[in-house]
């Protein structure tokens, strides 16, 4: 049989419409009967919202109507309720959402917004976390304890202070692990709060019929967690709300919270459950709605002369903005992983979920990882220097591998943690560094490198669920129907390839529904953490051998002879001893008919699950516990030519080397990789959310939040290893986050290398490293 | 003199075609592509004129459509993503894997488009000069490197930058 | 999506612009000239501009013009930024005005515009200023013709109403040893195309017999050219080190401090800057 899926370039199913502009997203839904919402939002980060005057507002000719916070008793939150959908009684974070006018055009509503008039009574604002740590802090929440826990396995706040989550690791005997160190390094890191920037500006639809049936329109990561939310929200029948996703215009994590339909929702049961647009301009996208968790921490560790790692001890705080909707769960998914890829077996972490007057925090890119594995892959350069170790070997001495056991104790085998050593042995010959780490090359310039690792598992809910449905067409094509969102991935079309695979097809027979709609989808949890291939493909490959079951019983009565001398594959049901003698399966997908009219079977429905087995929630006093099924592990590498005169710098090389366990699509997979390289050196080196002191925003524009632009980008080196995960469509692991992962680590510290100044924070502009090699100077003064 | 003080029918050369449309006089060029003529392959983004996700061709240069009011562009030659059809970039998007969630693409096509026809001999520095306009937020931007850099000529004339 | 409405106006020759500005200022209407619009689109779709008539200046013949005659050049005030630069009729203008926004944008954004902009930065202006070049005004007593140098004070002061038609340099100007160098927050400034941002430090130089002309652009809230930062510079009796580490002292204003470059750090910039460009222009 041809080759025909797994470890081909296939193009994305839906390139065509991608190139042609024909390729539809949601804020591309256009109707007449669409009304227009505006959100007005909080010009302050703290206060109390003494009034709003709505009556200038609703003078504006075409206005329907326009609601405020005050008149709902409404917390929402997946995992605490503690975020009222509109403002009430106080707002805060600056741009926070307190009011909304629908109208009859977008240009009606946002001029009715503008008229609006909110006072405000300033409150003390808690504009960073060490502020919000404070004895005595002003609170972010006065009522903490009484906020309904959606998930008390997951989340211990305590009451009477802006800490939101407390998860605690307490790995082996930390004073024996000391005892055992002979050389201790220690350091703080500093990082902060970023923006997603999907292209698509996050927007949703609602609409309420006369029935009660709710129909969303939403560009969303997680159709399915939005029809849960609400329902719990507003106490529905998962039945009534259906949740239409097509084309989603980029994520990144950023479109798994749930807010604006929320909003939308609201909008449109105000005007009597007419459909209501509501899309967020990119200020409001960039401060309204979350957006990447900010990180103090600070790390310490203990090791022997010949470089074994003995102790760690690191805590972290997160700023988790205003409300905790997922960033109790980077929290505890970064506690979970606290140490990076190395075996230690002394660990103590502490990691804090903290409330400030910032816009609140969602799922980002590697959920967390990026910005710990910051603060561990600096110290572990730091503690080569310490020893006179190569900071690559003291890695490759490390690096966890069968039989060791993670933080949250659990014991790793070949294929849940992969090929870490591989990893690095490729990326040392990749990146040349036997040449050394840091060369002049004169004019005042220096070439340095810089390294990091990474690994990540799922942190998924221990119940986690995906499905798939395939079914037959008359020309022999095939529809498979799962519930993952394209958000620019290439899901469905590594689903198709695992089915073409599986099945011996041509990719280019199987159909991929596009869109989800939660009504007729198979349901998946999100769309998020790298997961789809490995929980949709085990659904598609369930669906497949159901499928190719029941084809094979009504081939065996067609064929006269028993099922299990049969096999599938090319389109036909053939004997296995003579592949010559067939029954294609369009003659028996949807019915077979004998030439005498006689028929029988009827449609063949391929139907499949998965769900994950054997999660743990961590225990509350140790962190023991088990978030995913298998890690990801990988190494990555940045080399600069930086100015010593100016402090200006070019990023020459960037690379990367994951354990994928099985290239599905290569140049898919580079794509990926590299565009999650791209995102990470834009935060390494420019990227972050800018408060003023009143906690005001002052960077919400792509004017003025610099992304990395076309040609900044280097040289990208690319490559994979190949370890089976076992349990995973052809041993596959996840890839789709990790490429951002380690690389502000390693950018940090080819910069830290080339500068000769420790380079704790980001972003590393030419100033930030001017800054630090300004302050080295003023201390030996 | 063309003036346009309320709301009112105008005219507009759209992908070879003449379109009456309803306008404001401060409605931008994109907001009436999209929601008058259903051309939505221009895309919102920033309307900042920071992101390029709505570029389209005015008399076949590249202008973002969320900075230019309809009314002005009476009397252009309007080309949209829609009106391109089978041209080399758009096969290069494709073959080169130059996109992921494709929200910026019809952007950047549009853009790569008008300089592989103003100047089918650019070297890497006026690629880099013209395509920076444009943000992408998927890619690293190798692949749509790539893709532009297939359809032009094989020889630049620039030294590279 | 703008969210109030305007009056769009296009005339076609000045007098009519003049006399529908006049008109619509009676009636309240704040009308504003409009050339590539792209900063009142922007602006008064955040409620930063709230114009009720615009009066674009496109069609008007005068505004539209480029030429080189008599030893002039003249760039009429609607030209894109892109077609200056494409044209290079003076080179040290096609440096500046190609740092303005980007490529796509500066499609669409005018010399006149970028001149008249009240974002701080305003590349273009700093070539022209350098340069000594002249600006043709349409105001009530028909067209007057000054030195950039003497209306530019941190902005260009106008009348209202008034109509900013043409730029006039001197050829002999475009010919002379000049460079520029600007530096964006960003660590990338050794692309000479990686300049999308606003400056922390951006300078225009040109050097006129044995005297160079400079002009600054992020350093204080408005772009500059200062006969008291030019002299000392130009002195020749203090060597340039010394020059160099003294210039902060001579600026005409605070330097700015801000999220894209703190005040020290833009200080250090301007003479790192100044360093190299004094390199270019007498090694």
């Amino acid at each position: 049989m041809q080759k025909v899926g797994i470890g081909v370039s296939v193009p994305r199913k839906e390139s065509q419409d991608k190139v042609t502009g024909l390729a539809i997203y949601n804020t591309d839904y256009l109707s007449p009967k669409l009304l227009y919402a505006w959100l007005v939002t909080s010009l302050y980060a703290h206060a109390e919202i003494k009034s709003i005057d709505t009556s200038e507002a609703f003078k504006v000719v075409g206005v329907q109507a326009v609601i405020t916070g005050d008149s709902y008793h409404l917390l929402c939150g997946p995992v605490i309720e503690d975020h009222p959908p509109l403002a009430k009684e106080k707002v805060r974070y600056f741009g926070e959402p307190l009011a909304v006018v629908i109208a009859n055009s977008e240009a009606v509503a946002k001029e009715a917004a503008g008229k609006v008039k909110v006072e405000y009574n300033p409150l003390p604002v808690v504009n960073s976390l060490a502020s919000a740590l404070k004895e005595g802090a002003p609170l972010v929440h006065e009522n903490v304890a009484f906020y309904k826990q959606v998930k008390p396995n997951e989340i211990f706040s305590k009451a009477g202070t802006n800490i939101a989550q407390h998860v605690k690791i307490r790995k082996g005997d930390l004073p024996e692990g000391w005892r055992q160190s002979e050389v201790i390094v220690e350091s703080n890191f500093s990082l902060p709060q970023s923006n997603h920037i999907a292209m698509e500006p996050r927007n949703a639809i609602a609409e309420i019929k006369a029935d009660g049936q709710v129909i969303i329109h939403a560009s969303t990561q997680a159709p399915f967690d939005v029809r849960k939310i609400l329902c719990r929200c507003f106490n529905l029948a998962d039945t009534q709300v259906i949740v239409n996703t097509p084309l989603v215009g980029g994520g990144f994590g950023g479109k798994t919270n749930v807010q604006l339909e929320i909003i939308a929702y609201l909008a449109s049961q105000a005007v009597h459950g007419r459909a209501v647009k509501l899309i967020e301009s990119r200020e409001q996208d960039m401060t309204s709605s979350p957006g990447h968790l900010g990180l103090e921490a600070r790390v310490k560790i203990g090791a022997t002369r010949d470089g074994t790692m003995k102790a760690l001890e690191i805590t972290l705080e997160v700023d988790v903005g205003a409300y905790v909707d997922s960033g109790s769960q980077m929290t505890r998914a970064m506690a979970a992983d606290c140490t990076g890829p190395y075996h230690i077996d002394h660990v103590w972490c502490d990691a804090y979920g903290v409330y400030t007057n910032h816009t609140y925090v969602t799922a980002f890119r590697g959920f967390g990882r990026l910005s710990y594995v910051f603060a561990i892959e600096r110290t572990m350069d730091k503690l080569a220097f310490a020893l006179g170790i190569d900071p690559l070997e003291l890695r490759l001495k490390n690096a966890l591998k069968s039989e060791d056991t993670t933080p949250t104790m659990v014991r790793l085998n070949k294929s849940s943690i992969g090929n870490l050593p591989a990893c690095l042995t490729k990326i040392k010959s990749m990146m040349n560094w036997q040449e050394g780490v840091r060369r002049e090359t004169g004019s005042n310039k220096v070439v340095a490198k810089g390294i990091s690792c990474l690994w990540k598992t799922s942190s998924s809910p221990p119940d986690a669920t995906s499905g798939a449905i395939i079914t037959i067409n008359e020309d022999g094509t095939l529809n498979l129907n799962v519930g993952t969102v394209e958000i620019g991935s290439g899901s469905k079309t590594s689903l198709a390839q695992i089915l073409a695979e599986k099945l011996s097809m041509d990719v280019n027979k199987i159909h991929v529904v596009m869109d989800v709609n939660t009504g007729i989808s198979p349901s998946h949890w999100k769309t998020v953490a790298s997961m789809t291939n490995f929980m949709v493909g085990n659904a598609v490959l369930d669906a497949a051998e159901d499928l190719v079951e029941q084809l094979r019983s009504i081939a065996s009565i067609v064929l006269r002879c028993p099922p299990e001398v049969l096999e599938v594959g090319g389109g036909k049901v053939y004997l296995k001893e003579d592949p010559e003698i067939y029954i294609e399966i369009n003659e028996i997908g949807n019915g077979y008919e004998y030439p005498e009219g006689n028929s029988i079977g009827g449609q063949v429905i391929g139907r499949g699950s998965f769900i994950m087995h054997h999660l743990v929630h961590m225990d509350k006093d140790t962190g023991k516990g088990k978030l995913g099924p298998a890690w990801t592990v990988g190494a990555q590498a940045v080399e600069v030519e930086f100015d010593t005169q100016n402090y200006t710098y070019k990023i020459l090389k960037a690379a990367t080397v994951i354990d994928a366990g099985k290239v599905l699509n290569p140049k898919g997979a580079r794509g990926t990789i590299t565009g999650g390289m791209c995102m990470g050196l834009g935060y390494g080196s420019r990227e972050s959310c800018l408060y003023g002191e009143g906690g005001e925003r002052k960077n919400p524009q792509l004017r003025t939040y610099h992304l990395m632009r076309f040609g900044e980008n280097p040289t990208y080196l690319v490559d994979f290893v190949e370890t089976p995960l076992i349990v995973a469509p052809y041993g596959l692991r996840g890839i789709a986050e990790h490429g951002i992962i380690g690389i502000p680590a390693a950018l940090a510290n080819a910069l830290t290398t080339a500068a000769q100044v420790e380079l704790n924070q980001t972003p590393l502009t030419p100033e930030t490293i001017w800054q630090a090699k300004r302050g080295k100077l003023d201390d030996s003064l | 003199m063309v003036n346009l003080v309320k709301m009112d029918l105008i005219e507009l050369a759209v992908n070879g075609e003449k379109r009456l449309v309803m306008a404001r006089p401060a409605d931008t060029l994109l907001h009436v592509l999209r929601e008058q003529l259903g051309l939505t392959g221009s895309k919102p983004s920033c309307k900042n004129g920071d992101c390029g996700a709505c570029t389209v061709l005015i008399d076949g240069q590249p202008i973002k459509s969320c900075l230019m009011l309809a009314v002005e562009a009476l009397g252009h030659e309007i080309t949209t993503i829609e009106g391109l059809k089978d041209s080399p970039i758009q096969r290069a998007f494709i073959d080169k894997f130059a996109f992921q969630c494709g929200y910026c693409t019809s952007g950047f096509i549009m853009n790569c488009h008008a300089l592989s026809v103003i100047h089918p001999d650019a070297g890497d520095e006026t690629i880099r000069e013209w395509l920076q306009s444009n943000l992408c937020r998927c890619t690293g931007y190798e692949e749509i490197t790539e893709a532009i850099k297939s359809v032009l000529a094989q020889e630049p004339k620039e030294n590279n930058g | 999506m703008i969210p109030f409405d305007f009056a769009y106006y296009q005339p076609s020759s000045l007098a009519e612009a003049g006399g529908l500005f006049a008109e619509l200022a009676a009636q309240g209407k704040e009308p504003m000239y409009y050339a590539g619009g792209t900063e009142i689109i922007s602006f008064s779709r955040l409620y930063q501009l709230f114009p009720r008539a615009v009066i674009d200046i496109k069609k008007i013949a005068e505004c539209n013009m480029l030429e080189q005659k008599n030893g002039k050049l003249v760039i009429g005030a609607a030209k894109t930024l892109s077609q200056i630069q494409e044209s290079n009729v003076f080179p040290l203008l096609s440096w500046c005005s190609g740092r303005v926004a980007d490529h796509t944008m500066r499609n669409k954004i005018t010399l006149g515009g970028n001149i008249c902009s009240r974002i701080p930065y305003r590349e273009a202006v700093l070539a022209l200023l350098v340069s000594d070049s002249e600006i043709i005004i349409w105001g009530k007593q028909g067209l007057k013709k000054v030195g950039l140098n003497q209306v530019f004070h941190q902005t260009l002061l106008l009348e209202p109403g008034e109509i900013v038609v043409q730029l006039v340099i001197d050829q002999e100007v475009t010919r002379v040893p000049f460079t520029s160098t600007k530096q964006t927050m960003d660590g990338l400034v050794h692309y000479p195309q990686d300049r999308i941002g606003y400056p922390v430090v951006s300078i225009a130089a040109l050097k006129k017999k044995n005297q160079i002309n400079f002009a600054f652009s992020g350093v204080c809230s408005f772009p500059f050219r200062s006969t008291e930062v030019e002299s000392f510079l130009n002195n020749p009796s203090l060597p340039w080190d010394e020059k160099i580490h003294q210039v902060a002292e001579k600026l005409p204003a605070e330097i700015i401090n801000d999220m894209e470059g703190s005040a020290d750090y833009r200080e250090f910039v301007l003479k790192n800057m100044l360093s190299d460009i004094v390199k270019r222009l007498e090694g």
